[in-house]
């Protein structure tokens, strides 16, 4: 309300607004007979309303193009409102889990797997144990169902056994050739199917080392893609130019890894050290062509550098070798391109048997629980790596993402990032 | 088209802006709003809709509203609606004006709306309502005497804490003119607790179930209490009529007849946001407030739940971002990624607490203007300088003695934490001062009273100088002087915080009108620092009578 007086120019520039209002808007403007009920409700709200009528009329725009974006933040609030009221969420939470807490379900999301759900139930054998069922869905029947039993103590001691056993779909997966120098026009599709169990056991050593020996067994097969906007795999290559097309390819396996740990507040480090160093051995069951080992390392430094500003410096190498006159199944072979590698490419951009990299990230804590990350990626696959000591074919991609966290884990993460091919983005939510 | 367009914003800007004329209109005064009404349909605010709506549907319409943004470039933003000619408040079931208006005395301070002493502890406390869930788990009594109150309860760790604050918040937004209710401290032994007949708790999933000895067991093992068993508690004396739920900071209660005025735009509320600043009460969500029909046949409004206030978070210390961050700002954020985290934000500090029994309250690095509250409230988004000035007021009419009697009401048992909490409050005050009377003229109190000689003088109060936060010697006065609009006397300077009308050279000059009466106007401006640097004018407005040369008040203009 502004205090305009009621003067000679006041009743000039009103009348030319009013005029205004009545010849353009199309408003009509009721006569002022209503201030005969000086008494009313209605006569004082109008005196001090929230708007003068230039105000509505100036707003008009906003209002008639906002309309549609208020009814969804009023929808939104409703919703919000009716769960809150219904306490639908509480509910929910209490139907899955258990009055002691042991059973619980949580939902789960990432870009290669889908949406999902984890239901777990711990103390199954020993207090650290637990079963956890996972299944996730994604686009073109992507899928992945897990069972896990874990931390289980048959034999006392510092000894304890897993048991995994999954099983993935993985529609329209990339491929482009292998080698270093492949290029984004040699794309090809396919379709993986992967059913994969495994039998761990391990040892702590003052809780920091672990020592991993590991039993696996899996089956995979490639089909044609669903996607007609990339040449099959099949019709580019057939099994003499790329081992592992073929269907039902079943590989046992064992494996051996040192893990040392020795991370402050594990759900989002601020120091220590994460290191694994492992090898393993594949057989081909059922026939003669496939039989390899692999070996690898994986080195995480954490440094504080102040109040919580973590610089993250990781190295990882591995190495694939057919042992004799076999060959390795090339979805086996290392790669560059997933989200745990070089970010900013398409997930298996480079195929090779070897692969090195490097990786730079600095966090910045945001909030309470969110942090920010800025990362370089860089790294290579080469047929020989401790042989073609050359940099030539270094990828990297560079970006920045955010990170939701409790103490004990990684609760989700957004990450963007770009390579000099492509944009990425990732989301997961655990 | 465009001529359309150029011809509407021509208009409404001659319109908006035709309150910089020099006419003086006495605003209309509004509607007594304690007639009796028929009662309101008791409401419940749902929490997470409301913060919704404030956080998005707010903020969206705050960008959208065009007339918003135009007043904002035009220098004309919406002034409070509940004004008198002098900008203050007119008394309501809002707000009576106090201490500001006339200095209270210790007394007073102390007492501030208790009518009575608390409940009565030598007596049996029969529970007759209880709250298990939450952070902050607490029931209702009735006492031996049949009086009812809400208990409230220190967190372990932090003996005095929350029940301190609620006290000495009390104390201090009544004194302001804020209703609020009768909160006690007592002390009191569990073996007089009583579990009231059919008393229920809700569970998590919200199920209703008889309440049992073990759930007041779970509320008294969570709470803090003295060697002895002893516990402290605020009671908060249920409000004398029927609550009919909380009220919002914008809009109107639609179903009350004498809510009339957006509460929006009201001033008690917009300038709530320096009193809210000044002790910390960065949540004021519809939640902390009451509406309660009265008797009488109107609807009273509270403020209620100050557990929450100067170093209390309730059932913790004040974390150190509260006041100074919201959720995630976002040119906090875009500081944080852009300095490559060489910035560091209130947040990440680790909060020295030095009496437990105050919590975090401190007054380095307040800034009033920019305090956070924890959601956008629309009242305090449509504040005015105005408004936040007429806030600022408030807070400054306590002196420091009313801060230290308000404090001494918290029972603190540690001398010294009493004293730092005085201490804080002070500096906080005098913040909030040194902000707000910079950012508008501090001019104020205007009265004219005779001389020894009958003549006539303008008398006003620097209030910057009054409350001793400028020096007097530092400061210079000067006024121009309109009569019918027009000028006949500028920039003269004073001597004193008045001015003699009677001697001004002015009265040769009163154009000529029929009238017996005269129009004046005396445009005033002050110079802190004798810099030459002046500001604004507060236009004060006289109606000198021709025939007797009496002079009449008619108001202020204070522009922002």
């Amino acid at each position: 309300m502004t205090n305009c007086g009621f003067n000679y120019y006041f009743h000039i520039k009103a009348a030319l607004l009013l005029t205004f209002l009545i010849l353009f808007s199309g408003i009509t403007l009721h006569a002022q007979t209503q201030k005969t009920h000086l008494d009313s409700v209605s006569y004082w709200r109008n005196q001090y309303q929230n708007k003068e009528s230039w105000e509505f009329f100036v707003s008009s725009p906003g209002t008639f193009f906002g309309t549609p974006l208020l009814f969804v933040s009023k929808f939104t609030g409703d919703v919000v409102g009716y769960i809150y009221e219904k306490r639908t969420i509480p509910k929910i939470k209490a139907l899955i889990t258990s009055d002691d807490g042991k059973r619980g379900g949580v939902p789960k999301y990432s870009d290669r797997s889908g949406f999902g759900l984890k239901i777990y139930q711990q103390d199954i054998s020993n207090p650290q144990s637990e079963l956890t069922l996972t299944a996730q869905l994604g686009l073109h029947k992507r899928q992945r169902y897990r069972v896990e039993l874990e931390r289980l103590n048959f034999f006392g001691g510092p000894l304890l056994t897993d048991f995994t056993a999954q099983y993935r779909y993985l529609p329209n997966e990339s491929f482009y050739g292998i080698g270093p120098e492949t290029t984004v026009e040699d794309r090809s599709a396919y379709n993986r199917e992967w059913f994969d169990t495994w039998l761990n056991f391990s040892i702590f050593k003052a809780r920091k080392l672990t020592f991993h020996t590991r039993f696996g067994f899996e089956i995979n097969s490639i089909f044609e893609p669903q996607t007609s906007n990339y040449s099959s795999i099949k019709d580019v290559y057939d099994s003499e130019t790329l081992p592992g097309l073929e269907t039902g390819i079943k590989l046992a396996r064992i494996q051996f890894d040192f893990r040392f740990n020795s991370l402050v507040r594990p759900g989002e480090p601020i120091s220590g050290n994460e290191s694994l160093i492992y090898g393993g051995y594949y057989q081909q069951i059922d026939g003669r062509d496939y039989n390899f080992w692999e070996a690898g390392l994986d080195i995480t430094q954490y440094i504080n550098i102040f109040r919580n500003r973590v610089l993250i410096i990781r190295f990882a190498g591995e190495a694939k070798r057919e042992k004799d006159d076999k060959t390795i199944p090339f979805y086996r072979l290392s790669n560059i391109g997933v989200r745990e590698t070089v970010r900013g490419y398409t997930r298996g951009r480079f195929f090779d048997r070897d692969m090195a990299m490097v990786s730079i990230e600095y966090r910045i804590p945001l909030w309470h629980s969110i942090d920010s990350a800025l990362f370089f990626d860089t790294g290579q696959v080469s047929k020989n790596i401790f042989k073609e000591r050359t940099i030539k074919n270094l990828e990297y991609g560079v970006g920045m993402g955010f990170r939701l966290w409790n103490p004990d884990r990684l609760i989700a993460t957004f990450q963007f990032a770009v390579s000099p091919e492509r944009v990425r983005f990732y989301f997961v939510w655990n | 088209m465009k001529f359309h367009f150029f011809i509407f914003f021509l208009a409404s800007g001659f319109f908006v802006n035709c309150g910089s004329g020099h006419n003086f209109v006495v605003p209309s005064k509004p509607p007594d709003d304690q007639k009796p009404v028929p009662i309101p349909e008791a409401r419940e605010v749902n929490l997470a809709k409301d913060n919704v709506e404030k956080i998005l549907t707010g903020t969206l319409i705050s960008i959208l509203d065009l007339s918003c943004h135009y007043r904002k470039i035009s220098g004309n933003s919406k002034q409070a609606m509940n004004v008198d000619a002098f900008d203050e408040v007119y008394n309501s079931s809002w707000f009576t004006n106090r201490n500001a208006a006339k200095e209270m005395s210790l007394e007073k301070i102390a007492r501030g709306p208790d009518t009575g002493a608390g409940p009565d502890t030598s007596g049996i406390w029969t529970i007759f309502r209880a709250k298990t869930q939450g952070v902050t788990p607490g029931f209702s009594i009735e006492d031996s005497r049949g009086e009812r109150y809400v208990i409230k309860f220190d967190p372990i760790g932090y003996p005095e804490m929350s029940t301190g604050a609620e006290i000495v918040s009390t104390k201090l937004f009544y004194a302001a003119g804020y209703n609020v209710p009768e909160n006690y401290i007592c002390y009191f032994h569990p073996k007089i607790l009583r579990l009231g007949e059919g008393v229920t708790v809700k569970d998590l999933e919200g199920k209703k179930r008889l309440m049992n000895q073990k759930d007041l067991d779970d509320i008294l093992n969570r709470v803090q209490k003295l060697p002895d068993g002893i516990i402290r508690v605020t009671a908060s004396k249920y409000l004398a009529g029927k609550p009919i739920g909380s009220y919002k900071y914008g809009d109107v209660r639609k179903d009350d007849g004498n809510d009339v005025i957006p509460h929006q735009h009201r001033r008690e509320l917009r300038g709530l946001r320096v009193m809210a600043a000044w002790l910390n009460h960065y949540d004021t969500k519809a939640n902390n407030s009451l509406d309660v029909y009265l008797n009488e046949g109107y609807v009273r409004h509270y403020l209620i739940d100050f557990g929450s206030t100067l170093g209390s978070q309730g059932d913790e210390p004040m974390p150190p971002e509260i006041g100074r961050e919201g959720i995630a700002d976002p040119d906090k954020v875009v500081k944080s990624i852009g300095s490559f985290g060489t910035y560091t934000r209130p947040w990440e500090e680790t909060p020295k607490i030095k009496y437990p029994s105050i919590g975090y309250f401190v007054s380095k690095n307040f800034n009033p203007h920019k305090y956070r509250y924890i959601l956008p409230n629309p009242a305090f988004n449509n504040a005015t300088g105005r408004d936040l000035y007429w806030g600022a007021k408030l807070v400054m009419s306590f002196s420091d003695e009313q801060i230290r009697k308000a404090v001494e009401q918290g029972r603190y048992s540690d001398p010294e934490a009493a004293e730092y909490l005085v201490k804080t409050l002070i500096e906080r005050r005098d913040i909030i001062g040194k902000y707000y009377f910079n950012s508008l003229p501090p001019l104020d109190g205007f009265q004219i009273s005779k001389t020894d000689d009958g003549s006539s003088r303008l008398c006003f109060l620097d209030l910057a100088v009054v409350t001793g936060l400028e020096s007097k010697d530092d400061t210079q006065y000067k006024f121009e002087l309109k009569i019918h609009n027009k000028s006949v006397l500028k920039e003269k300077t004073l001597d004193s915080s008045c001015v003699h009308l009677t001697e001004l050279p002015a009265g040769d000059k009163i154009p000529e009108n029929d009238s017996n009466t005269s129009l004046w106007q005396i445009n005033l401006q002050l110079d802190r620092n004798k810099s030459g640097e002046w500001t604004k004018p507060v236009k004060i407005f006289l109606e000198r009578n021709n025939i007797s040369s009496e002079f009449r008040l008619l108001g202020i203009i204070r522009e922002d």
